[in-house]
């Protein structure tokens, strides 16, 4: 499995380019790739209005801008997932973490912008390319209750995977599966119950067994571990090291927990109202933490050691940033963390235009214009 | 799970009750043939022997053409219990069917479908099946044909709202992400965890569809004499009611403990199913 990954550092398997999802008012659910498309409304305009310098009422989670109806859970978001390396998304609850997610997977279909695995658009990909695909970018779940079908066993699970994607059949594929089951540390016995039979902790273990099953790439880890308890925590996340030394994995990484991200990521996006805000590798990011919102919300995890070492994170003014005013939607013409931004340096100019996201030194890029 | 819900069932008393009924009722009609005292249809000296009233060689009386009641009932329990169990066979096959495609494509076919089955279950049913069979010429395959393709629009709506919420479950998620078919995800993913609702539609619904053909058969739209049928058996003995009650009173009881039996099965089995529900 490992010898289809070529770890070069830079090799990119995933990337999204400037992708936006818009949710009409009244979105519904619709057909993704593979399937039909269906669009409902016209595509929105890109246009935006808004009168430049005037105070904007308090954005609510539903934003109206002229004939534009609806949420934009992500806007112009780009990234990749390089080969062998663990990125972080970070971000609070509702600013499109896992709809980037569900883009990057082909579950969603961008209102703009576009995905690419191995370089390849997944909108132009063959019938057969688009099976390459889903053999190789797989998801675990948060929910390990809501994730795993009810009625079948884990073995059958495991086993439809394996034959759907003609992967191992009659005495191999047994043999798959109970492998499968020990690389998460389940005994084989388990092929043969059902889901409920298990723990917590067991059930996000099927879950991973399921998304290893066809041999993925690259996996994208939607709050893998936040719904379990902390003592599984811990375990969960050395279960996803393991694999990644062992398979030469790739994991999109996502997640609220900063203590979660410091330790599996190589490089960490943080996310606000739809946008990447800052996006730098892992010790840098957390060492010397860049965009006010970036550093509010390292203000806000819990310290084991509050006067710690030099070069602490924990600055005085980051302590004033966290938990200031509403959530945004990012509705204005400019920065969309301008209302709550506890920077002096914070001015008008902030409120007027969109702060490009600027590599400062390496790949340390951050979206503010005062830094 | 499944223990679970069989130990709630169990200590459902009515449920049980209506499980005893049922299995009587089953019983009788399979061994009609061994328990009948008598051919049902045979008419033997019918000025001698007609509207006898029960006694111990005829235990339900005799009709207007000197036929034994109680065999009759017995044999028309098998006529009956078929129609009823075929015909909502028929039904939840359609309407699981129909739900479930309109529940999981949505859209344009949704509407469609839906704004359908609000037509069909706008006409009163038996206005719908004394059109439909009067028709063509009355029997037994097309009166359960015609109860079945009437009686599917309940199943439908609770199957595509099912679908609905079953589809936004995080393994039909898992399920697209793995790749697997459209098809596939339906049929093995999404039903499997629609269908419990469907099993006690059907339980109630056979009760219904049992009642439904007894008033047909009543109206002469059904099962044609001189077969047995609960129905026709009632609508022959109402010209006699006040001199021969019995005749009328034995296939009523019949049809009045069928339906209970049915229903008490069918609220038992929705209580034991729904794990919300602590007996």
């Amino acid at each position: 499995m490992s010898d289809m990954v070529q770890r070069s550092g830079s090799d990119v398997l995933l990337e999204a380019e400037k992708i936006s999802r818009l949710y009409p008012s009244s979105a519904r659910w619709r057909g993704a790739v593979g399937g039909r498309r269906r669009e409902a409304r016209s595509p929105p305009s890109e246009e935006r209005p808004g009168a430049i310098g005037e105070e904007l009422p308090d954005a609510r989670a539903s934003t109206h801008r002229g004939a534009e109806r609806g949420v934009r859970a992500v806007e112009e978001v780009s990234l990749e997932v390089r080969a062998g390396e663990t990125l972080g998304l970070v971000g609070e609850s509702g600013c499109g973490k896992s709809t980037t997610a569900r883009l990057l997977l082909g579950l969603e279909v961008p209102t703009s912008g576009c995905v690419r695995f191995r370089g390849q658009d997944l909108r132009f990909m063959s019938q057969e390319e688009l099976r390459r695909f889903r053999r190789s970018v797989q998801l675990v779940f948060q929910d390990p209750f809501g994730s795993l079908n009810p009625r079948q066993t884990v073995g059958s699970m495991l086993r439809e995977v394996l034959s759907v994607h003609r992967l191992a059949t009659g005495e191999a594929r047994e043999k798959r599966i109970a492998e499968l089951l020990a690389l998460v540390g389940l005994s084989a016995e388990a092929a043969a119950r059902y889901p409920h039979e298990f723990s917590g902790g067991q059930r996000q273990r099927i879950g991973i067994a399921r998304a290893l099953a066809p041999e993925p790439e690259v996996i994208v880890a939607d709050e893998p571990v936040s719904a379990l308890d902390v003592s599984i925590q811990a375990q969960v996340l050395n279960l996803l090291s393991d694999l990644q030394d062992q398979l030469g994995l790739s994991y999109l990484f996502i997640a609220h927990d900063l203590a979660v991200v410091r330790q599996v990521a190589d490089r960490v996006a943080v996310m606000y109202a739809g946008r990447i805000v800052e996006i730098a590798a892992a010790a840098e990011l957390f060492e010397r933490p860049l965009h006010p919102y970036t550093r509010a919300l390292l203000a806000a995890v819990p310290q084991p050691h509050p006067r710690g070492g030099e070069g602490s994170w924990l600055g005085e003014g980051a302590r004033r940033d966290s938990a200031r005013g509403a959530v945004s939607t990012g509705s204005g013409p400019g920065c969309p963390y301008y209302e709550r931004c506890g920077q002096p340096e914070r001015d008008a100019a902030c409120n007027r235009r969109l702060p490009p996201l600027e590599e400062r030194e390496g790949e340390h890029r951050v979206r503010c214009l005062k830094i | 799970m499944t223990s679970e819900t069989w130990s709630r069932f169990a200590r459902h008393r009515q449920a049980a009750l209506g499980l005893i009924l049922l299995a009587v009722l089953t019983l009788s009609a399979l061994l009609a043939p061994a328990l009948a005292p008598y051919d049902p249809d045979v008419q033997a000296d019918i000025v001698s022997t007609r509207y006898q009233p029960p006694s111990l060689s005829h235990p339900m009386g005799t009709d207007r053409f000197g036929r034994d009641v109680f065999s009759r009932v017995l044999y028309g329990a098998r006529i009956s219990l078929s129609i009823g169990l075929l015909a909502v066979l028929i039904a939840i096959t359609v309407g699981t069917a129909i739900g479930a495609v309109a529940g999981f494509f949505g859209g344009r076919l949704d509407a469609v479908l839906m704004r359908g089955v609000d037509l069909l279950l706008s006409f009163p049913r038996l206005v719908l099946l004394v059109v439909l069979v009067a028709l063509f010429q009355p029997s037994i395959a097309l009166v359960t044909l015609v109860l079945g393709l009437t009686g599917w629009m309940g199943v439908s709506r609770i199957v595509r709202g099912q679908v609905l919420s079953v589809r936004e479950m995080e393994y039909v998620t898992a399920a697209r992400v793995l790749g697997f078919g459209r098809s596939r995800i339906l049929l093995r993913h999404i039903l499997p965890n629609v269908l419990t609702p469907v099993i006690v539609a059907a339980t109630l619904g056979i009760g219904n569809t049992i009642l439904a053909e007894a008033a047909l058969s009543f109206l002469g739209l059904g099962v044609q004499p001189p077969t047995a049928s609960w129905g026709n058996m009632v609508a022959s003995g109402r010209d006699a009611m006040l001199e021969a009650w019995w005749i009328t009173t034995f296939p009523g009881l019949a049809i009045v403990f069928t339906v209970m039996a049915f229903n008490l099965v069918g609220d038992g089995l929705r209580d034991a199913l729904d794990p919300r529900r602590v007996a």
